[in-house]
């Protein structure tokens, strides 16, 4: 009851004008960068760092709150009236609702998938509240060897098992792993890769590296598919924009499976909303062909309730890890990370003994950020949809207009420009060849922890690898990697032994 | 799997296989192999990495086997491992994008990007970044913003230009004005 007592501290800290105005904002942005192709939070986060750092802290982490579920909110209304998913977590969400939307039936779509992202979010920073400072508590007991179970988990995870492809996956995440290596070595003092340029001395931004990779190099990319064969189309949304009762009773067992996918996912390390989303998809398809008239292939409710509710639940419960770990384990929880930082607060295992009020402000606000976006969603989602009505060279002559400004503004370092464009051209590449841009960010969020909790863990037990494997969370955690290892083989074998996915 | 789903930014279903489009008739050796460019990217990234390791200056105490260099050496030996897997896997099964085959799997003309664009595009950046100090925000952004929409195939020049200019000059007002974000002045400072 004492974390209730906190919660409600913090929602006293936060019903102020000022915070809910801000709280509005961040909603308002998350979902315009969420129906945005290929952006999402994370980026949105990117950008607006250097900008608040002249806010106060609490209005500043209040708005990323608003952010943070936005962009999940805003994502599927590109993938249900265009076909063409915001974000790699709108997909699963994608195949029955731009069904739905062909039969006329994309408000239903729309409604349903605004539904579902507020009873996953909602749910699980419930969730959240409860059991956040007991994961604190239980991080306090984590040492080098757990955490470099942990970041060990992640790359496997993110590379392996989320990339269709393992090899592409493993090279994205080393150039991730590089990436993060320029600068100075946090433990000896040394200089890595600088060559002696003192630009480079902190190492490369990862609001650099985030805006380059994400938007520059989607701008050079579709700079790129001008001219050429692309069938993007929007099916207009008209009619009523909520469900029916039948409609409603009929998507709630769906929302609350995926809801229960999701959870999980946030606190294991594996780079985001893909995985879950799918197994919600995977699972309601599976349900709908035992019964007496499946639905799936033609627009079926529960395939966009589940995968939406599942995104959002990991989106909720990632916040617990951040806040209690003080592990990032998607890109937007990076930025957060890095929001925090910015404020000289360090998200971890200590944080609601030294920060209480921040955090639970920050969760209150996340409670408000998520009724703001349905209210904004779920009658207004026609409205957004004409964001993508917008030309796409202004779209993007104004998405790379912003990049430049976010990277300049984050540190005015000239050298930030130039890996701007390096890492724009870079990330094109990446995109052209089908290597997938996730576990890039990973490997340059998680790399650092990985390499100093090795090195610790080695330099404590004089290079014992058994140091590694030594306790029983760490046995856990390998367990589990291989575990999911098993899985995703056993499955890729049975997936090309079949034509049906 | 649904046939309508496009491959977007290369993302599929995890545990779907990939799906490999290979023209039916003869072709040359390159079509569908040019992703054999991210395994040079890789060979180039470890020669780097290789290249950082022997210009470190480690201090002498801290220079062990779990030193600063230990992870570099780790990643640049798994840069070249990946490399060679990534190439094995292009030569084997070349890929050549869904969009560049008609439907009775004919390589269509042309290529499979628009260089042009992408060049005009990933120029304006570059002229961001070069013009920014000497010129200012307000001219630098807006002809980045101009030279983006010309990449992207708009032919309105002039109001193009125009709009680049006032998207500029209100973010100089928000940010400079109202924020205090230190943005250079250019030739108006």
């Amino acid at each position: 009851m004492e974390n209730l007592a906190s919660l409600m501290g913090g929602f006293a800290d936060v019903l102020t004008f000022k915070a809910l105005l801000f709280v509005v904002i961040g909603a308002v942005i998350g979902t315009a960068v969420g129906v945005l192709p290929g952006m999402g939070s994370a980026m949105a986060v990117a950008l607006l760092l250097p900008i608040t750092f002249t806010l106060d802290p609490l209005s500043a982490l209040v708005m990323f709150a608003g952010i943070y579920f936005g962009g999940l909110f805003g994502d599927s209304i590109a993938g249900i009236l265009m076909n063409t998913p915001g974000n790699s977590t709108a997909i699963a969400g994608t195949f029955e609702g731009h069904k739905m939307a062909k039969n006329g039936r994309a408000p239903q779509a729309l409604a349903t998938s605004a539904m579902g992202a507020f009873i996953g979010g909602t749910v699980a920073t419930i969730l959240v509240v409860f059991f956040a400072p007991s994961l604190a508590e239980l991080g306090t007991k984590f040492g080098p060897g757990e955490y470099f179970a942990l970041t060990i988990f992640a790359f496997c995870a993110i590379a392996a098992v989320v990339s269709d492809s393992a090899v592409r996956g493993l090279a994205a995440l080393l150039i991730g792993l590089v990436l993060a290596m320029v600068g100075t070595d946090q433990v000896s003092g040394a200089q890595r890769f600088t060559f002696g340029n003192l630009a480079l001395f902190d190492g490369i931004s990862i609001v650099v590296i985030t805006v380059a990779m994400l938007a520059v190099g989607e701008v050079i990319f579709v700079a790129s598919k001008v001219g050429r064969p692309d069938d993007r189309s929007l099916v207009p949304s008209e009619g009523r924009p909520y469900l029916t009762k039948a409609e409603f009773m009929e998507a709630l067992p769906a929302w609350l499976r995926g809801t229960a996918f999701g959870v999980p996912f946030g606190v294991i390390p594996a780079g985001g909303a893909e995985v879950p989303t799918f197994l919600a998809y995977g699972t309601e398809r599976r349900l709908d062909r035992r019964s007496k008239n499946p639905k799936f292939g033609t627009g079926a409710i529960r395939g966009v309730a589940a995968p939406e509710a599942a995104g959002n639940a990991t989106s909720g419960t990632a916040m617990g890890a951040l806040l209690g770990l003080g592990l990032p384990t998607s890109a937007t929880a990076a930025m957060l990370l890095a929001a925090f930082q910015q404020y000289g607060m360090q998200p971890g295992p200590l944080i609601f003994t030294r920060n209480p009020d921040m955090v639970w402000a920050l969760l209150a606000s996340l409670f408000i950020g998520l009724v703001v976006l349905l209210i904004l969603n779920l009658p207004f989602a026609p409205l957004w949809a004409k964001l993508l009505k917008i030309p796409k060279e202004y779209l993007y002559a104004a998405i790379g207009m912003f990049s430049c400004f976010g990277v300049y503004a984050a540190s005015a370092a000239m050298v930030d420009l130039a890996f701007m464009v390096g890492l724009g051209l870079l990330a094109f590449a990446m995109r052209r060849f089908d290597v997938p841009l996730a576990p890039v960010l990973i490997g340059v969020i998680l790399g650092p922890l990985a390499e100093s909790s090795l090195r610790d863990a080695m330099n404590n037990s004089e290079n014992d690898p058994l140091t590694l494997v030594s306790s029983p969370i760490t046995i856990v955690l390998y367990a589990l990697l291989a575990f999911a290892i098993a899985f995703t083989v056993v499955n890729k074998v049975r997936a090309s032994n079949s034509e049906d996915f | 799997m649904s046939e309508e789903v496009k491959e977007e930014g290369g993302v599929r279903p995890p545990g779907a296989p990939p799906a490999h489009h290979e023209p039916t008739e003869e072709h040359g050796f390159w079509v569908g192999r040019s992703g054999l460019v991210m395994c040079g990217i890789l060979v180039a990234i470890g020669i780097f990495v290789i290249m950082g390791i022997y210009d470190m200056d480690v201090p002498p105490d801290a220079d062990t086997l779990f030193g600063p260099k230990a992870f570099p050496w780790i990643a640049a030996v798994a840069c070249f491992i990946v490399a060679a897997f990534l190439a094995l896997d292009i030569v084997r099964h070349p890929d050549v994008p869904e969009s560049m085959l008609d439907e009775n799997g004919h390589l269509l003309p042309g290529t499979a990007s628009n260089w042009t664009s992408t060049a005009i595009t990933t120029g304006s950046f570059i002229l961001f970044a070069v013009l920014l100090v000497p010129v200012g925000w307000i001219i630098s952004a807006a002809i980045a913003f101009w030279g983006i929409t010309v990449g992207l195939g708009s032919k309105k020049y002039v109001f193009n230009l125009m709009i680049g200019i006032a998207v500029s000059s209100i973010m100089q007002l928000v940010f400079g004005g109202l924020l205090g974000l230190n943005l250079p002045p250019g030739i108006f400072g």
